[in-house]
């Protein structure tokens, strides 16, 4: 039984220095792992907060995109409003003109008989009853070509709606620069988020875990695309924040704050007015009314 | 009178320009940014200039306090035309003393009212 016993102890001895052999060899990977974990902490949180940063722009990029798409669709098809309008307004033209060249025929028929009946007249081959039937029946026709006047007005006057729609299609294709500056700014911050996810993997790969710097954040709001456009961030919001009209004006005007902006004695304006400033988009009307008080 | 725009987008830049011819504007000068803008100012007896904010190399701000800054060209009217609707903005462009500024999308007859106003005041 003693002999069992001290097999059994020696036996339980050799897995406690069996044991012991490998605690002493998983020991120093142990403190490798904890070191290594020490080391690359900052690295995953800094993974952590660009990943966060990132998927929280996403939805304004979606967003920012889906303006862009909105602002060309109401464009376009503003533009093709605008061509059909011209287009209708061209057949009119047409057929106004059609009437007129027929009246300049009836005009010109018009002056070759008061020629004839003048001539007839002078070479005294004109009975008086016969100049007076002539005469009546040319005033007759030169009614006819008063509405010369009114086809002439006419055409003017389309002549002039074409043009203002010439302006209005003007005016719709300025979305283009709009729009591109939109774009730029979704692929600038495209680039940024690449150019950040780059920088974090090859640190990663290539192991430089002890140096985690943050990537610059770039200050200009310049991207090259086709070309290099110059971008606000906000573009697009001028499509809408344009609409803004009079009733603007007058509540800046009530509020008096023109003059206190442009007060140079009053340089710094109070936090609450700075954020005002920085969020609120102005009309041309209000605009107007800026440079007005200033000059 | 000749004018000169300058804007990074072809585009607008085209639009400006056929605005310009419509009332009758046919001395023009185009620029890209504010460099090439000042180049064209050096080269061009220039009487007017329509500037964008947003362009690559130097804006329309800096360009605009750079005329001011200059000797010779200090009293040059200038129209700024941006997208750049925020007060803050706007408030920027009358320290740089701009003589007046359009929010695109602009119409024609904007511009021209905005050129005639400035004109005339800077004739007084």
């Amino acid at each position: 039984m003693k002999d069992m016993d001290i097999k059994g102890l020696i036996k339980k001895a050799e897995e406690l220095r069996a044991l012991f052999i490998l605690g002493q060899r998983v020991v120093p990977f142990l403190e490798e792992l904890f070191s290594f974990v020490g080391e690359i902490q900052p690295l995953l949180e800094e993974i952590n907060i660009s990943i966060q940063e990132n998927l929280s722009k996403m939805p304004n990029l979606s967003k920012q995109l889906s303006k862009v798409t909105e602002a060309t669709e109401l464009a376009t098809n503003e533009i093709l409003d605008i061509v059909d309008g011209v287009f209708y307004k061209l057949d009119i033209l047409s057929s106004t003109l059609k009437e007129f060249e027929s009246n300049q025929l009836s005009l010109k028929n018009f002056f070759d008989e008061f020629y004839k009946v003048v001539e007839e007249f002078k070479n005294g081959t004109l009975s008086p009853e016969k100049l007076k039937q002539e005469l009546d029946s040319l005033e007759t026709k030169s009614k006819d070509m008063l509405s010369l006047d009114t086809q002439i007005n006419s055409m003017k006057e389309m002549i002039d709606n074409i043009r203002t729609d010439s302006s209005s299609i003007m005016l719709a294709l300025q979305v283009q620069d709009i729009t591109s500056q939109q774009i730029a700014a979704v692929n600038h911050l495209l680039n940024t988020v690449q150019a950040r996810l780059n920088s974090l993997i090859s640190k990663f790969q290539a192991g430089d875990i002890t140096k985690v710097t943050s990537v610059d954040n770039q200050t200009t709001n310049v991207t090259e695309l086709h070309r290099v456009i110059a971008f606000d961030p906000d573009a697009v919001e001028s499509l809408t924040a344009n609409a803004a009209k009079q009733d603007e004006i007058d509540k800046l005007f009530e509020q008096q704050k023109l003059e206190e902006l442009l007060n140079p004695n009053e340089k710094d304006l109070p936090e609450s007015s700075q954020k005002d400033l920085s969020e609120e988009r102005v009309s041309q009307d209000d605009i107007d009314m800026l440079f007005k008080q200033n000059s | 009178m000749k004018f000169l725009v300058v804007d990074d987008s072809p585009t607008m830049r085209r639009i400006v320009i056929n605005a310009l011819k419509s009332f009758g504007i046919e001395d023009i000068v185009e620029a890209e940014d504010g460099q090439d803008a000042l180049a064209k100012l050096q080269a061009n007896k220039i009487d007017f200039v329509i500037t964008d904010w947003n362009m690559p190399n130097m804006n329309g701000l800096d360009l605009t306090k750079t005329i001011r800054a200059s000797e010779q060209w200090k009293n040059l009217p200038i129209l700024m035309v941006t997208t750049r609707g925020l007060k803050e903005d706007i408030i920027q462009a009358l320290q740089a003393k701009v003589n007046n500024y359009i929010v695109k999308p602009f119409t024609p007859q904007v511009l021209k009212e905005k050129i005639v106003s400035i004109l005339k005041a800077t004739e007084k």
